[in-house]
């Protein structure tokens, strides 16, 4: 098969553009596969192409770049005016232009390959719309459905039935997706996302720490961490937090951590450059989300054979954590249940070996293999349905 | 994967100690690679382990491969993968327990999880453990690393970054350990002035400092409270803080004094 898969932006790091080079890395052993860009504002991707992938671009932004001989002077017409194409409610609207919309419309009405597979709403409205119907189509959708403002969402309703598929990260947004497009139209799968094929780390449950990780926003709950953490440290002094990432409620959590007493307890790490590997010496990983799309980061801990504390926040834990068995959760927003659940898996050594071994197999799920595989074998079904 | 580590930590005699899930073949050798002057050092492997000794190499980064006979493209020496996370607190904490003045580590590379040594020139240095800033006093627990036990008669000593300014406070110590405390009320004074703190017993003069616990950079990671000291024109405060070398220090800062016109 030849695929593409067409992202808004290569070349800035962010977790859709992540799992999307896992997955195409992966896709590319069997298949011919292309990473389209909507932009490219840099000279390498935000991370290395795997092998086999090839990669190209629409928009080059890079300083002194010029589109190609004659557009150049219509280029930096319409570079300078919004885009009619793509909805204002578009999250990522003030990236688009009327030139990423010429650009677009262009690429997608010549595409060539047997499987388009675009990974936002914006750009899956724009396949629905130009794709020809020849290119088995997927969308998909890294957003909960309700998270879209209405005139989004009409969109969505409007143009998503022309697709040959939805693909979703979790079964509570496929039921959602399924509720809100009429049937008979395409289908909704949940698929999510892949571990890339590597020796990860494997925590030797050595060290009294616990690990976070993610962006510094109030949505990860990292306040309500601080606080649970409070109360684990009045139980168990000798252990420490360790929160990786960076945002803009750094200097708030640290100075919460302050006026809580754990100066020494709690260290805000910045980002990480391999995360796994800092999950990997710590014993457990906190997750204080109070929403979660899906948690990649209790799918990398599982794979360092690190149990996961996490609250039952909508929607992802709760699918990828089994309750008591690879870890923990408690309900959202409870920083007392959070500290409970922390100071139950500290307390008992043994069950948290026991989880720690079974989230090692959890992992497995996820493996990359795993997920290309059903992603080939849903492809197959859908060409074989336009035949 | 092929020849994946399972084990790969330094000892407490400086040997790099190897081991894997199952013994490798007969002629796979473990090679030290100096990533400054491309100066290497080579261990056989026997069976399913391998010990190269690393006390006495160079200062500075060894990338850690591993040569397996008729591996891929021949007898090449390739990164070692390894699926150790290569930190153990209580480990490193043990190994800065004796007089040393090299430490050498091993950890798992960030950029592809290979094995990788640190080769580092140390002098002792009292590792902070906790700092307590609270009921008018700065606590500060910690141990010596790489000095061995403290001697007797330890001393805290806080010395002023500028002018002739030394406060010292008896250390209560056992072992390696130590624990002592600073009256915030001895550190206000008319102007700004940072205090460096040190650990001092008969010829040793170690900087307190937080360096063996994975976390470098700490200024960013954490603060400490402060607390408010003095009176009249002597009001201050006073406040802990790590230093852009995760040096322990102590900030104190004259409180402005409320002027008439701001009264009013």
């Amino acid at each position: 098969m030849r695929i593409s898969f067409l992202l808004l932006d290569a070349y800035t790091m962010d977790g859709t553009v992540r799992s999307t080079f896992t997955l195409a890395g992966e896709l590319a052993r069997r298949h011919r596969v292309e990473i389209i860009s909507v932009l490219r504002a840099a000279d390498e991707p935000a991370f290395p192409v795997p092998g086999g992938v090839r990669m190209r671009s629409l928009v080059d932004q890079r300083a002194g770049a010029r589109a190609p001989w004659p557009y150049a002077a219509r280029a930096a017409r319409l570079a300078g005016r919004p885009s009619g194409l793509v909805h204002p409610e578009e999250r990522c609207y003030s990236s688009f232009s009327a030139w990423t919309d010429v650009r677009l419309a262009r690429a997608l009405r010549r595409m060539r390959a047997d499987v388009l597979v675009t990974t936002r709403a914006g750009l899956n409205v724009a396949a629905a719309r130009f794709a020809p119907a020849r290119v088995v189509r997927v969308a998909q959708e890294h957003l909960q459905l309700g998270m879209n403002e209405p005139g989004l969402l009409a969109e969505i309703k409007r143009w998503y039935p022309r697709l040959d598929a939805v693909t979703t990260l979790t079964d509570a947004d496929r039921a959602d997706y399924e509720a809100a497009l009429p049937d008979g139209g395409c289908r909704v799968v949940t698929i999510g996302n892949g571990l890339p094929d590597q020796v990860h780390p494997r925590s030797r449950q050595e060290n009294r720490v616990v690990a976070a990780g993610g962006r510094l926003v109030w949505v990860k709950g990292y306040d309500l961490l601080i606080d649970a953490f409070a109360k684990v440290v009045e139980k168990h002094p000798g252990w420490r937090l360790r929160v990786y990432g960076s945002g803009p409620r750094r200097d708030g959590l640290r100075a919460r951590a302050t006026g809580l007493g754990l100066s020494n307890d709690v260290l805000l790490m910045g980002p990480a450059n391999d995360l796994e590997g800092e999950i990997a010496k710590a014993s457990i990983l906190a997750v204080s989300s109070r929403a979660e799309p899906f948690g990649m980061t209790i799918i990398e801990a599982f794979a360092c054979g690190v149990p996961v504390v996490s609250f039952d926040c909508p929607r992802g834990p709760r699918e990828i954590i089994t309750d008591g068995h690879d870890g923990l959760l408690v309900p959202p927003e409870d920083s007392g249940a959070l500290a409970e659940a922390l100071i139950r898996l500290i307390d008992d050594e043994e069950l948290r070996r026991r989880m720690a071994a079974n989230a090692l197999a959890s992992a497995d799920r996820y493996r990359i293999g795993e997920i290309a595989a059903r992603w080939e074998a849903m492809l197959t079904e859908l060409r074989a349905a336009k035949r | 994967m092929d020849a994946v580590a399972r084990h790969a930590r330094v000892d407490g005699d400086d040997r790099l100690l190897v081991r894997w899930s199952e013994p490798l073949p007969d002629g796979a050798r473990l090679v030290a690679r100096h990533a400054a002057s491309g100066a290497e050092r080579t261990a056989a492997v026997t069976g399913d382990t391998a010990t190269l000794p690393a006390g006495d190499l160079a200062a500075g980064v060894w990338n850690v491969l591993i040569e397996l006979p008729g591996g891929r493209g021949g007898e090449q020496a390739v990164p070692l993968p390894t699926d150790d996370p290569g930190f153990s607190l209580d480990g490193l904490l043990a190994y800065a327990a004796v007089p040393r003045d090299r430490a050498v580590r091993a950890s798992r590379s960030a950029a592809g999880g290979a094995v990788m040594l640190t080769v580092e020139d140390v002098a002792p240095h009292a590792e902070v453990e906790a700092v307590h800033p609270r009921d008018g006093e700065v606590r500060i627990r910690g141990r010596l690393a790489y000095g061995g036990d403290v001697p007797g008669g330890a001393r805290l000593v806080a010395i002023a970054r500028e002018g002739a300014g030394m406060l010292v406070e008896h250390a209560r110590t056992e072992g390696t350990r130590f624990e002592a405390a600073f009256a915030v009320e001895a550190f206000a004074g008319p102007s700004s002035t940072l205090w460096d703190l040190w650990l001092d017993a008969a010829d040793l003069h170690a900087r307190l400092a937080t360096r063996l616990d994975d976390a470098p950079g700490k200024r960013g990671k954490l603060s400490f409270p402060k607390q408010a000291a003095g009176a009249g024109d002597r009001r201050a405060t006073v406040r802990p803080y790590y230093t852009a070398r995760d040096e322990l220090s102590i900030a104190c800062h004259p409180v402005e004094p409320v002027t008439a016109g701001a009264a009013r």
